[in-house]
């Protein structure tokens, strides 16, 4: 795979205060980069840096290995969908789509026959002269994309481009995105705050914490084999053990359960069930530890076959290949 | 109890309303009387309005107010665009300190102003006339147009001009096909905010006018010397429906929603 954007040690600070600390990564060709993290922990900062809209204090950009530093947002390959959109309002659907090929003097042949394309692709056909205030929430997130894909940016850059929709929509959007990346070809860099939609999206997630990239790796990976605390608790559920030095994670899902007396080599904990939450499938089980003041949480399929109820004794245990090792 | 207080709330409101607006219906209702003494009405005539467009005097004045007004504000217009869009992008600190430097001459008293500006203008040996006027008018009206402007570029937000630049918009491309379309309306409100201003000045023009550039202010305050005429009464109902005309429409344009506006 071919690096097409490489950030090497770059840094922001606003007037004194370090918001991304020195930081490099470098993204390949067609890819599809998450960079997740909770809201204020410079996810945005970052993204506009690449666009060009900050200035970083120190470090170097690079696109093809070509220095973007110094050059100006109307001068760079990529493409950004913003999180409000920032649809023009003065102008219609068709208008905002063909502004970038107005702007790079594309012939009026040329910007015919893409405009086409492009509307068709997002199903705006029949919308095309209207106003984006004319349009719903998810018709207005289409012409964002229109008007950015219709570039063949080399790279697209998407701000929570689904923060503003609701829950049914977003669902949907998440899936089309995806499969426009594939389709395209376009090396997507997404930002977004949402776990799951992270992970149903991306070929890798940067997982940020206070402007530092804590792990980058695949959907599976980050979650199978989270490499901090951090990345262990933002990502999914997780039980925390802290015993003395080490601190050992286990996902709820990995949680076996037994009867006190039965298989105790597999015991590791004892406690005592205090809530049982019905979720269709699935039931979530709080236990109670008999030995710290600890809640551990455990995932019980339907057709488990044990039926566990509030206040049963039980024993907690899990395999040596599902807990991880953390560094403290 | 609550519907008590309401009547005299109300009552108290027509009070205030009597007593701001009843000296100009006087002057409005005697414009049209046809009696040349003031205090009685003895009937309906348009003559005294007919009298005005024969009137030489008049029509000077009118032209020098148009003229002054028309050339002003446009001056004031453009300038007072161009400090808005430059100053959006200074530090906040100094966004501050500007708009309280520029937005001054707004309280500063009147009479004071005027006053500052005889002086420069005699400093610098200027000819009073229509060329200190304008200067003058040019002073007291850009900040208004830089309040509406200012205004309607914080609504805008940053985002609209980074899409354009991010979609390959020079940040004269940005200016011309998206900034200067979303703030147009403003433009507008400031360009009639500024000749309405200009239209109505007494006190500034008083001191800075020569004796060939009377303006209609201060042509009535001529004639007022030799006492109040019908005249007198018509010309200011004039001036007085031209300048409410025009702020209803400014402020029209002033509040008319950018999403909305289509070219
Ligand atoms: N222009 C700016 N001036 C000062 N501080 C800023 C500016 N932009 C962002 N910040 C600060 O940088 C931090 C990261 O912001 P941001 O990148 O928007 O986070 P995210 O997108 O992850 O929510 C926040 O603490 C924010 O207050
Ligand atoms: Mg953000």
């Amino acid at each position: 795979m071919k690096t097409i954007i490489h950030l090497d040690t770059i840094e922001k600070q606003f007037a004194g205060n370090v918001v991304v600390p020195p930081l490099s990564l470098s993204i390949e060709e067609g890819e599809f980069l998450t960079l997740l993290g909770p809201s204020g922990c410079g996810k945005t900062t970052l993204l506009r840096m690449i666009a060009g809209f900050e200035e970083q204090t120190s470090g170097e950009i690079y696109l093809d290995e070509k220095l973007l530093s110094h050059i100006p947002p109307y001068q760079r390959d990529m493409n950004m969908v913003f999180q409000q959109y920032a649809l023009f309002p003065h102008m219609t659907v068709e208008q905002n789509i063909l502004f970038g090929l107005k702007m790079k003097k594309v012939s009026t042949a040329e910007q015919k026959k893409r405009l086409e394309e492009v509307l068709q692709y997002v199903q705006l056909t029949e919308l095309r002269s209207r106003t984006p205030k004319q349009l719903s929430g998810g018709q207005q997130q289409r012409v964002a994309i229109a008007r950015a894909i219709i570039n063949n940016p080399r790279v697209l850059l998407l701000d929570e481009p689904l923060g503003a929709l609701d829950y049914q929509l977003r669902k949907s959007l998440q899936l089309e995105l995806k499969n426009l990346q594939k389709n395209l070809g376009i090396t997507f860099i997404y930002v977004t705050h949402d776990q799951e939609e992270a992970m149903a999206m991306s070929d890798r997630i940067a997982v940020m914490n206070k402007g530092r990239i804590e792990q980058i790796a695949s959907p599976a990976e980050i979650y199978n084999t989270p490499q901090t605390l951090f990345v262990a608790t933002f990502i999914g559920e997780n039980n925390i053990f802290r015993d003395g030095g080490t601190i050992t994670a286990v996902r709820p899902e990995k949680i076996k359960l037994y009867q006190r007396g039965e298989q105790t080599d597999k015991h590791k904990k004892t406690g005592r069930i205090t809530d049982v939450v019905f979720l269709g499938n699935l039931r979530k089980l709080y236990i109670r530890l008999d030995s710290r003041d600890m809640t551990v949480m455990a995932h019980q399929y339907a057709g488990d076959g044990l039926d566990w109820q509030v206040d049963n004794h039980v024993a907690i245990g899990w395999a040596q290949t599902d807990e991880v090792i953390l560094p403290c | 109890m609550n519907t008590r207080r309401r009547h005299i709330l109300s009552g108290y409101s027509w009070l205030m309303l009597v007593f701001l607006y009843l000296p100009i219906a006087i002057l409005v209702l005697y414009s049209f009387n046809d009696s040349r003494i003031n205090a009685v009405w003895s009937g309906f005539t348009w003559k005294w309005y007919i009298s005005l467009f024969d009137n030489r005097q008049v029509m000077q004045a009118l032209a020098n107010s148009l003229t002054i007004g028309v050339i002003s504000s446009i001056l004031a217009t453009v300038l007072g665009t161009a400090a808005s869009l430059a100053i959006k992008h200074y530090s906040l600190k100094w966004r501050n300190i500007v708009n309280g430097l520029i937005y001054l001459p707004i309280v500063i008293p009147e009479i004071m102003m005027g006053l500052a500006l005889l002086v420069l203008f005699s400093q610098i040996h200027m000819e009073l006339g229509k060329a200190t006027l304008i200067m003058a008018h040019v002073t007291f009206s850009m900040p208004y147009v830089m309040v509406i402007i200012s205004g309607r570029l914080a609504d805008m937000g940053k985002d609209l001009e980074e899409a354009a630049q991010d979609l390959g918009a020079t940040p004269w491309e940005t200016l011309r096909y998206v900034t200067l379309p979303l703030i147009m309306p403003g433009i507008v409100a400031g360009f009639l905010m500024s000749f309405t201003l200009s239209l109505d000045d007494f006190i500034i023009s008083f001191f800075v006018a020569g004796p060939n550039s009377t303006t209609l202010p201060l042509y009535i305050y001529g004639l007022v010397k030799r006492g109040v005429s019908p005249e007198v009464n018509a010309l200011s109902t004039l001036l007085i429906v031209s300048t409410v005309l025009l702020v209803i429409v400014a402020e029209l344009f002033r509040r008319k929603d950018s999403k909305t506006i289509t070219y």
